[in-house]
């Protein structure tokens, strides 16, 4: 299983290449679209906020536009604002230029109208392009490898057949001296004791516990609502699950069972390495977001049902629980994990292809979502616009 | 074709059906690694994906999935019976 990735500047290893236009504010997203789609290799995301915004989530988005642009998959920058936006331009620029990674800034307010900015975009997106195809690839170790882990859509039998798998996949990656985060706190709720129980020492535990139980009274003050009388869902226990326990468990199985390194808020880089939990919400766009902001170069994504769930930066597997699903939603689901549950293969079997999947994606192979261009991705505001 | 359901950790009392039994039907026991762990009997219908008593459960005891607690019975459970809303409960039951 050899390992071929893209050694950045700082050492840190990327196993995409590709420039970023990283939109600063909503009203330049449909120009970071249209230029993108129009180069190989380019990449932006739908940022749907960014004007009007308190202070709080100016720092939110500016330290996760920071770590979103030094995410190892990207290896050249342009900023693309207004000049109006609510965070700081300039200070964002002085922030990404510290990455050591080739970047520019293009303000509209600054360029004598559309047209020229929307040339000054091209150009530099174009040169940058150029540049960076000059990188190879090299040997690295699997400890190169920072996974990130994802769920949605799920269904009873991916507690039993995707998470699992996963799960060992992750405690080999882990083994070998890699890393893997998992994130969607509302997922964890019910799952704070035994999470705590998991982590490395009392400052993680205490950490975990005040973060889950810190959401979980988020959401009564939002919307005076006892989270724990919606879940499990009625879906949930048609299928078999009976409590909020019994489905969280389902869905923290995919860390596998090392101990936890570090608890991290949202979108903010590990200091650690080994098994990391984020704060992020259970909403794809805003948890693949933060993944990716937290470093992580390949993503699987366990479902039940099926989903087209994909991202710009950092090409994300999924892997389905059951048969049905799987022969229903072929084109956009990587691997069946549902061939453990038909007893067709062990889980050894499906390790050992699921592992292989993690390394033949690094290493280049497109998933699904890669072929089929979807891109979910958003920066998760605290409070959102005014 | 066995019908088998799934005791995913060893000191679980509940095992998941990767079939649907009737009463009075034969589960073949396996664990996570697909060895054979022992037989049961189904006493009432145990749909697809849903628990099964893999013992005797007393009430108010834990129950346990993937080596954690779970939920607790709420009600005496018998080996081979299905666990669900009606006999478990997230928290134990306060006299």
């Amino acid at each position: 299983m050899k390992l071929y990735g893209f050694v950045r500047n700082d050492d840190k290893v990327g196993f995409r290449n590709k420039v970023l236009l990283l939109p600063a504010v909503d009203c330049v997203n449909d120009i970071t679209y249209k230029i993108a789609q129009s180069f190989d290799d380019v990449s932006t995301f739908r940022f749907s906020t960014g004007c009007g915004m308190l202070p709080e989530d100016v720092e939110q988005i500016m330290h996760t536009q920071v770590n979103v642009a030094a995410n190892p998959n990207i290896a050249a920058i342009v900023i693309v604002g207004m000049g109006c936006e609510s965070i700081d331009l300039e200070a964002l620029y002085e922030r990404i230029k510290l990455l050591n990674k080739p970047c520019s800034l293009v303000k509209l307010h600054s360029e004598g109208g559309y047209n020229n900015f929307i040339d000054k975009v091209k150009r530099l997106t174009n040169t940058y392009a150029e540049d960076i195809s000059k990188a190879r690839r090299e040997i690295v170790p699997i400890s190169s490898i920072n996974l990130g882990l994802e769920c949605g859509a799920s269904d009873p039998a991916s507690g039993i057949s995707a998470n699992v798998a996963l799960g060992k996949a992750v405690d080999l990656i882990i083994e070998m001296g890699g890393t893997a985060i998992f994130s969607e706190t509302p997922e964890a709720i019910g799952t704070e004791k035994i999470l705590a129980k998991r982590c490395s020492d009392k400052n993680v535990a205490d950490k975990i516990v005040n973060i889950i139980t810190g959401y979980e009274r988020m959401i009564k003050t939002k919307t005076g609502r006892d989270v724990r009388s919606a879940n499990p869902v009625p879906g949930n226990i048609k299928a078999g699950i009976t409590t909020l326990e019994e489905k969280a468990m389902g869905c923290i199985l995919k860390g596998g069972s090392s101990k936890i390194q570090e608890v991290l808020d949202y979108a903010e880089l590990p200091s650690k390495k080994g098994l990391i939990f984020m704060n992020t919400p259970g909403f794809d766009a805003y948890s693949l977001c933060g993944l990716i902001a937290g470093g992580t170069q390949i993503i699987v994504f366990t479902t039940g049902k099926g989903t087209p769930c994909g991202t710009p930066i950092s090409p994300v597997i999924k892997v389905i629980s059951n048969t049905i699903a799987y022969n229903q939603q072929k084109d956009i689901t990587d691997y069946n994990a549902g061939m453990l549950i038909d007893g067709v293969k062990n889980l050894e079997q499906i390790t050992d292809e699921l592992m292989q999947l993690i390394i033949d994606t690094a290493n280049g192979t497109k998933t699904k979502a890669e072929i089929l261009g979807v891109n979910v991705m958003d920066i998760w505001p605290l409070y959102g616009t005014f | 074709m066995k019908k088998r359901a799934l005791q995913i950790s060893l000191n679980d009392n509940i095992a998941v059906a990767l079939d649907r039994f009737l009463a009075g039907e034969k589960v073949e026991l396996y664990n996570i690694e697909d060895q054979f762990i022992n037989k049961l009997t189904a006493t009432e219908e145990i749909k697809y994906l849903h628990k099964i008593a893999v013992r005797k459960i007393p009430i108010n005891e834990a129950i346990i999935k993937y080596g954690e607690v779970v939920g607790y019975s709420c009600k005496d459970i018998g080996a081979g019976e299905l666990v669900h809303t009606r006999n478990m409960a997230s928290k134990p039951q306060q006299d």
